[in-house]
């Protein structure tokens, strides 16, 4: 025991010894339970699963590696992208990853599209939570949704919110954040220390997206301990969206900027994560869009089709296969909005990529 | 720049390396200075010329009191400057209000525009820290500081110049004659005081809070157990919040091989008020009892003096933490309670009879009393508090028993503290699983908002 020179109000006091049981209690007891959640927590995708990514839970990175480690194990392909990737108008059984399957008469592809994972969330995604990515083939979308305006690209003059901050760069000078630098501090840290994002999933999957002090405040006299039922979430087989076509709808044409490739903070990121996952043995196929250029000025068509050319440019450069889903003209009636598909338009989709020489041939020695 | 923030990790990790290598050098203390100067210029860089200003009058009245004839007169040019920057920039828009309400019951048309800047943050600190060491050059405690990187290194010093405590000239310059040693117990030390201080805040004080915010944002929703619960709550709410924030900085300050004075001592278990300001921002009521107290005359001069003198101190003791009418009421209840329970003391029954733990229930009462007009963002809503408390209606207040056990345990961990079981709380084992139990409650149960440190308000 050791007499303190600073002893005061409660001061507890530990000396260098003590620190150090500290320290390595915290660390067997943390990382058991860490890597022991895996077993505790029932999870059992079934086929077309898909991980549910909506409002809070689409950071709960936690849940959504531990999918892509499965999906990575179970699979031959992993179909990495946004919202249309999972399938907002459809049910699970209607993505264009099931299709793919259908096709195939086997799973070969997974479903690993998350809400709102714009090109810089995949490039986040593959250098901080990429363990799972490595010498897999991926299927990646390549969605010029993000590169419409400069807002889409992180650019906007005004603050306003995105998907995913977490996975974007943090210091970057040419992005313009709505979190204050602190908060990005606490992000970058995150990103090493991974209790933090494993407490999310616990207040995603247990604690209404709460965290579990702000819980035991809304439910003062339940034990937040028998909140832990050690199920993940059902998967979210219903669609999110009204499943009608876009001029259905009402939407009028808009009028889109769309940024140039050699400027946009998307892309440079996007490329960033395809050269990434070629250093990680990945063999990637980008497909490219869908994007629904019907509800677009003809100024803004023009913009958009020279901006495909470019990046197809660049594609070619970099010796990436991929899919441009431009030229199979989808129906106009086949698009919910912006660039998320109805049913047909994920038939039709798949059919067309399914058939397309260099799909085939890249998917030739892996669906064997 | 508060402490629990990964950008003062940042600048702490940053600043303690440099200083340790330019320890060998003559630039230690000017890194010091650097490092504080941008501390503070991180909220807002013209707070830097407030502060650099103030100090720089501190400096030449300190000197023009140790070498002219005109003493008094350089104190009181440094005390007005330093008391007209507070008046300005905390009082001001008080002031202003408080006048237009005025001809408002006069039926006067005019009105007096209220200043739109922002109360710099520490400004009620720093200014008390320059006031307290031109006064003790007066007096002769101390000798007028000929280098004014040191004294402007000791006003601005990081650890306390947002929040307190409220630091000494005789205990700080020295420590600025010659760098510190930093040993394996300072870093061990200082790195223990500000975990259990960051505990404090992120997990008990933000905590407290979410109910303490519920039922005082809209007291007339709720009863008289949530509105007594939720005093509690804030009773430990302040406490944890600002003792927390205390633990930090003399954890920083520890770690740099400085020590500083200790603010908070268990002031729920005093048995008088009198007490209860020996151990509550010990800082500021010494500040006050040295500076203010004494000087008015103090206990000298017999009962009715020393009761003005008392009822001084604390209203201006109120006033000190806000421009608000509350606050003059909060003060106004300690000095009305202090000075009915001074002679309840001093009675054979009460001193001898009552026993402690019924005095400590009292006192806690008091000043859970006196927190209602503390808290309450009017004096509408206290009056509400207060009424709602005495309505004795019984509804479920919906208090989180996990809130509850956290007070019960702290209180009884207090108390062990204070009795002879200490010892017990000084075994490795006890420690360890203590502080263990505190880490993983933080990263686990954490709250995911961020609550300001509430004296940063004052």
């Amino acid at each position: 025991m050791k007499s303190s020179s600073i002893s005061g109000s409660n001061s507890m006091l530990l000396t260098m010894k003590e620190w150090i049981f500290t320290i390595v209690l915290f660390a067997v007891i943390s990382t058991t339970i860490y890597y022991g959640w895996n077993a505790w927590e029932s999870f059992t995708p079934g086929p077309d699963h898909r991980e549910t990514c909506w409002a809070e839970k689409q950071s709960d990175y936690w849940a959504y590696n531990r999918w892509i480690k499965y999906a990575r194990e179970h699979y031959k392909v992993l179909l990495i992208g946004d919202s249309v990737i999972w399938g907002q108008e459809v049910r699970n059984n209607e993505t264009i990853s099931h299709y793919i399957n259908e096709f195939y008469g086997q799973d070969i592809v997974a479903n690993v599209g998350n809400d709102g994972l714009f090109m810089a969330g995949i490039n986040g995604l593959v250098n901080h939570y990429g363990e799972n990515l490595h010498n897999t083939n991926i299927l990646l979308q390549l969605s010029p949704l993000w590169m419409s305006s400069l807002q889409r690209d992180l650019r906007g003059a005004k603050k306003s919110q995105y998907h995913h901050p977490r996975l974007i760069p943090q210091l970057s000078t040419r992005i313009t954040y709505y979190h204050d630098l602190n908060t990005r501090l606490g992000y970058i840290f995150e990103r090493y220390f991974r209790l933090f994002p494993f407490v999310r999933h616990l207040m995603a999957n247990y604690y209404d997206n709460k965290s579990i002090s702000a819980w035991m405040i809304d439910n003062p006299y339940r034990n937040p301990f028998t909140a832990i039922t050690f199920q993940s979430a059902p998967v979210m087989a219903e669609p999110q969206g009204k499943q009608t076509s876009w001029d259905a709808k009402g939407i009028k044409l808009t009028d889109a900027s769309f940024v140039l490739p050699s400027e946009s903070v998307q892309w440079e990121c996007y490329v960033d994560a395809l050269k990434k996952l070629k250093k990680m043995n990945s063999k990637v196929f980008v497909l490219i869009g869908p994007y629904n250029h019907y509800m677009l000025t003809q100024e803004s068509q023009l913009r958009l089709f020279s901006m495909i050319k470019i990046l197809k440019k660049n594609l070619d450069v970099l010796g990436i296969p991929y899919f441009d889903s431009f030229e199979i003209n989808l129906p106009s009636k086949t698009f919910a909005d912006t660039c998320h598909l109805l049913k047909e338009g994920h038939i039709i989709l798949t059919k067309e990529l399914v058939s397309d020489e260099k799909f085939r041939e890249w998917l030739k020695d892996i669906a064997k | 720049m508060p402490f629990n923030t990964w950008i003062f990790s940042i600048f702490f990790i940053v600043t303690l390396l440099v200083y340790i290598a330019l320890r060998p050098t003559k630039f230690w203390l000017l890194w010091l200075l650097l490092a504080s100067y941008f501390f503070y210029g991180w909220l807002n860089p013209l707070y830097l010329i407030l502060i650099g200003y103030s100090t720089l009058v501190t400096f030449i009245s300190g000197m023009m009191i140790g070498n002219t004839e005109k003493r008094k007169l350089w104190l009181g040019i440094c005390i007005t400057n330093s008391l007209l920057l507070l008046g300005f920039f905390k009082y001001a828009a008080f002031v202003a209000e408080n006048i237009n309400r005025l001809f408002e019951v006069l039926n006067v048309t005019a009105s007096i525009p209220k200043p739109g800047f922002l109360l710099p943050i520490g400004i009620s600190f720093y200014t008390f820290i320059s006031m307290g060491y031109i006064i003790d050059v007066y007096r002769g405690k101390i000798s007028a500081e000929r280098n004014i990187v040191k004294l402007a290194s000791f006003i601005s010093f990081f650890p306390y110049l947002l929040a307190g405590p409220i630091e000494r000239a005789q205990n700080i310059l020295p420590q600025f004659n010659t760098p510190p040693t930093i040993n394996r117990d300072n870093i061990t030390e200082g790195f223990s005081l500000f975990i259990v201080g960051l505990f404090k805040k992120i997990a008990l004080a933000d905590f407290l809070a979410l109910y303490v915010n519920k039922v005082y944002g809209d007291p007339s929703q709720f009863q008289s157990p949530a509105l007594l619960l939720a005093t509690y709550a804030f009773a430990w709410q302040i406490y944890f919040d600002f003792s927390g924030y205390t633990d930090m900085a003399r954890g920083v300050a520890r770690m740099m091989g400085f020590k500083l004075m200790l603010n908070f001592n268990n002031p729920y278990l005093s048995t008088s008020l009198g007490e209860f300001w020996g151990r509550w921002h010990i800082s500021l009521s010494t500040w006050f009892k040295d500076y203010l107290y004494i000087p008015l005359g103090g206990n000298r001069h017999g009962h009715f003096n020393t009761y003005r003198n008392m009822i001084i101190t604390m209203l201006v003791a109120g006033l000190w933490h806000g421009a608000a009418w509350n606050f003059v009421i909060w003060g106004a209840l300690h000095a009305l309670g202090r000075s009915i329970t001074r002679d309840l003391e001093r009675t054979k029954i009460y001193s001898e009879r009552v026993p402690k733990i019924a005095k400590q229930f009292l006192i806690f009462h008091i000043v859970c009393l006196s927190w209602i007009f503390f808290r309450a963002e009017t004096f509408g809503k206290a009056m509400t508090v207060l009424k709602g408390i005495f309505s004795c209606s019984l509804t479920d207040p919906k208090f989180s028993i996990t809130a509850l056990l956290f007070m019960g345990c702290i209180l009884l961990y207090q108390f062990i503290y204070e009795s002879n079981f200490r010892r017990i709380l000084e075994l490795s084992a006890v420690k360890v699983i203590l502080m263990l139990s505190m880490i993983l409650y933080m990263v686990f149960f954490r709250t995911s908002g961020y609550e300001i440190f509430l004296y940063f308000r004052f």
